[in-house]
C-alpha cells in the first residue's frame, strides 16, 4: 500500500474578504505524519479543508498523489483523502455500526464481502468500539461519537487522512490510544496531516511540525528541531523545551505563572 | 443486531402489507352503499368490462359499476398519495436532518392550492375542472417549489437553512394571494374551501394512471439515493468528506420529492400530517436507515391514508368528510404524542 503525497504550493483562502490562507506551501511525504499546530484562528483547519477539496483556494493549488482532489469525482475522492472532525450532533439514531459503514457510502464494492467486514472489524477495534456496535450514536458521549466518526474514517480506508483535532473530546487514556493509531496509519502507508493543540502530542505522533499564525506558515520542522524560540514566537509564550524523561522526545513544559 | 434489525423490519414489510390487504377490502366494500365482499371479489374477477353489465341480479351489477368506476380508483389513488407524500416526509426529514419536517416544505401544498384556487375563480371548476384544475394546481406547486428553490441557490449551492425559511416566507405570501382571491370570487368560497381541505372524492381512472405515472419514477430515484441521503443525515460536509455527491444528491432528492408531492396533491387538494408523522413514527420502529425508512415509510404512508380516506367516507353518513380534515384530526394528537414521547426518551 502506497500513501499519497500532499503538495501544497502558494496557497490563498479567502472568506468575507479577509485572507485566512496567505500564500502556503509545503509538501508531506507518503506515509508521513505532519502536526499542523499554532494558535487559534491561524487557519489550520481551514488549511486542512482546502486540502480535503471542500473549499475552494482563491488562488494556488493543492494536489494529493499528484491531482487536485476538487477536480476528482467524489467517489474517487473519497479513496484518495478524507477529513475528519467535529461534526453537528446526529439527528438520528444510527447505530454505532451503521454509522461506520457510512464511510465506504461512495464506494462502489470494490471488495469482496468477506474483505469489508474484517475492514468493519479492524475499523471498530482500532477506536475500540466493539462493544458499542449496536449503541444508537445520539446516546453516546462526545468523546465516544468522536471516536465512532475516527472509525468511520479509518474504515473509508483512503490513501490522505485529515484528522481535526482528533483528541478534543478524548480522555487521557484515549488520547494516547490515538496518538498510536496515527503512527499504526503511517506505518500502513497512510499520510496523516493532524490538527492537534497539544503540542506534546504532536511531538510524540508526527514526524514533522507545521507551525501556523495568522495564515502563514512560520515553520515546518522535524521535532527535534523544535525550539523554545520557535514556541515561544507563535504562541507568544515562554515555555522550555526538554527531553520526555521516558520517551526521549522533545517535550514543552507550559509557561509558569510566576516569572523567575 | 443488523440481521436483527432487517428481520424486524422484514416483518414491518409483512405486517403493512396485511394492513394493505385489509384496507382495500374495507376500502372497497365500505361507503354510501356497502357492498358485501364476495361482490367485491367477483366484480373483481370480472374486471372492468363486464362488471357493469346487469346480469340476474341488479345490486351486483350496481356493486360492479361503483367497485370500477368510484371505489377502486379512489383506494388506488389514496394509496399511492399518501405512499408518495411519506417517502417525501422521510427525504425532507432526513435531508433537513429534522424530524419535524414534512414534504410541503417548498411550499408544495400553498402553491397547488393558488393553483386550483385560480381556477376556481375563473370559473374552471365545473366541467373543466378533471384536467384543468389538477394541471394549474401541478403548475402552482412546481411553481412555488422552483421559486423557493431558486430564493436559497447561489452559485450552484443549496443551502437548506435558507430554504426552509424561503418555504415558511413563500407560502405565507401565497397564503394571502389565496385570502385575496377569495374575497374577491366570494360566490365560489365554499368550492375554494372544499378543495384547500384536500379530499379523494375526485378520484378517476385518469388520476389514478396520471399519479402512477411520475410517483412511481420518482420514488424509484428516491429509493436510489437512500444511502446518500443517510449521509447526509449526518450533515453536507460529513457527506461530503465520505465521497457523496453532495449537490447533485440534494437536487435531486428535493424535486423529485417535491414532483412527486404535487402530483398527487393536484389531484386531492393538500393532505396534511402523513407526510410528517407517518416517516416519523416508522423511525421510531424501523431505525433511520433509509434504505428501510422510504420504503417502509411508503407502504404505511398509502396505508395510512387508504384508512383515514375509509374513515372519512363513512364517519358521518350520508355526507363524506374531506380526508384531509380526517388525518389533520388523528394527526396532530398523535404527533404531539410522538413530540412528547421523543422528549421523554431524551430526559
Amino acid at each position: 500500500m502506497s500513501g499519497g503525497r500532499v503538495t501544497v504550493q502558494d496557497l490563498v483562502f479567502r472568506r468575507g474578504g479577509r485572507e485566512v490562507l496567505k500564500g502556503i506551501s509545503f509538501e508531506v511525504e507518503p506515509g508521513r505524519v505532519a502536526a499542523v499546530v499554532g494558535p487559534n484562528g491561524a487557519g489550520k483547519s481551514t488549511l486542512l479543508k482546502v486540502i480535503s477539496g471542500y473549499l475552494k483556494p482563491a488562488s494556488g493549488s493543492v494536489t494529493v498523489c499528484g491531482v487536485d482532489p476538487a477536480s476528482l469525482h467524489p467517489s474517487e475522492r473519497s479513496r484518495l483523502v478524507t477529513y475528519s472532525g467535529d461534526e453537528p450532533d446526529p439527528a438520528f439514531a444510527f447505530t454505532v455500526q451503521e454509522t461506520v459503514e457510512m464511510g465506504r457510502v461512495a464506494a462502489e464494492a470494490p471488495v469482496s464481502r468477506a474483505d469489508l467486514a474484517g475492514a468493519l472489524e479492524e475499523a471498530l477495534e482500532a477506536l475500540q468500539l466493539a462493544g458499542l456496535r449496536d449503541r444508537p450514536i445520539t446516546s453516546l458521549s462526545s468523546g465516544e461519537r468522536q471516536r465512532v466518526y475516527l472509525a468511520r474514517a479509518l474504515y473509508q480506508d483512503p490513501l490522505v487522512i485529515l484528522l481535526d483535532e482528533p483528541t478534543t473530546h478524548l480522555d487521557m487514556a484515549y488520547e494516547v490510544h490515538v496518538a498510536g493509531m496515527i503512527r499504526d496509519l503511517a506505518r500502513r502507508g497512510k499520510t496523516v496531516l493532524t490538527v492537534v493543540h497539544d503540542l506534546n502530542l504532536a511531538l510524540r505522533c508526527a514526524d514533522r511540525l507545521v507551525f501556523l499564525r495568522d495564515g502563514r506558515l512560520l515553520y515546518n520542522v522535524a521535532p527535534g528541531d523544535v525550539t523554545s524560540e520557535i514556541v515561544g514566537d507563535i504562541y507568544g509564550v515562554e515555555v522550555r523545551v526538554a527531553s520526555h524523561p521516558v520517551l526521549g522526545t522533545p517535550f514543552v513544559t507550559p509557561p509558569s505563572s510566576r516569572k523567575a | 443486531m443488523a440481521t436483527e434489525r432487517a428481520a424486524r423490519n422484514q416483518r414491518l414489510v409483512a405486517a403493512g402489507l396485511l394492513f394493505l390487504l385489509v384496507g382495500l377490502a374495507l376500502g372497497l366494500s365500505l361507503g354510501s352503499v356497502s357492498l358485501p365482499l364476495r361482490y367485491v371479489i367477483r366484480a373483481l374477477a370480472k374486471g372492468p368490462s363486464r362488471a357493469a353489465v346487469p346480469s340476474t341480479d341488479e345490486t351486483e351489477a350496481l356493486a360492479g359499476a361503483i367497485l370500477w368506476t368510484l371505489r377502486f380508483p379512489r383506494v388506488l389513488l389514496a394509496f399511492i398519495e399518501g405512499a408518495g407524500l411519506a417517502v417525501a416526509g422521510s427525504v425532507m426529514q432526513g435531508l433537513f436532518r429534522n424530524p419535524m419536517a414534512d414534504p410541503y416544505v417548498l411550499g408544495v401544498s400553498s402553491g397547488a392550492s393558488l393553483g386550483a384556487v385560480l381556477g376556481i375563480a375563473l370559473g374552471l371548476g365545473g366541467v373543466f375542472g378533471m384536467w384543468s384544475l389538477p394541471a394549474l394546481a401541478f403548475a402552482g406547486a412546481l411553481g412555488s417549489a422552483a421559486l423557493v428553490y431558486a430564493l436559497s441557490t447561489h452559485r450552484k449551492r443549496t443551502d437548506t437553512w435558507t430554504l426552509l425559511l424561503a418555504g415558511i416566507a413563500v407560502s405565507s405570501l401565497i397564503s394571502s394571494l389565496i385570502a385575496f382571491i377569495m374575497v374577491i370570487a366570494r360566490e365560489r368560497v365554499d368550492e375554494i374551501v372544499f378543495w384547500t381541505m384536500g379530499a379523494l372524492s375526485r378520484a378517476s381512472w385518469m388520476s389514478v394512471a396520471a399519479s402512477l405515472a411520475y410517483t412511481v419514477p420518482g420514488l424509484i430515484a428516491l429509493f436510489r439515493h437512500a444511502r446518500a441521503l443517510n449521509a447526509l443525515s449526518f450533515g453536507e460536509e460529513p457527506a461530503f468528506h465520505m465521497g457523496v455527491q453532495v449537490e447533485e444528491a440534494k437536487r435531486t432528492l428535493l424535486w423529485t420529492s417535491s414532483l412527486v408531492v404535487a402530483g398527487g396533491v393536484a389531484f386531492t387538494g393538500p393532505i396534511g400530517f402523513i407526510g410528517l408523522i407517518v416517516p416519523h413514527a416508522v423511525r421510531l420502529v424501523a431505525g433511520p436507515d433509509h434504505r428501510w425508512l422510504m420504503p417502509l415509510s411508503g407502504l404505511f404512508g398509502g396505508n395510512a391514508l387508504l384508512f383515514a380516506d375509509l374513515v372519512a367516507r363513512v364517519i358521518a353518513p350520508p355526507r363524506e368528510m374531506p380526508v384531509g380534515v380526517i388525518t389533520a384530526l388523528s394527526g396532530a394528537p398523535f404527533f404531539l404524542y410522538l413530540l412528547a414521547h421523543s422528549r421523554r426518551r431524551r430526559e
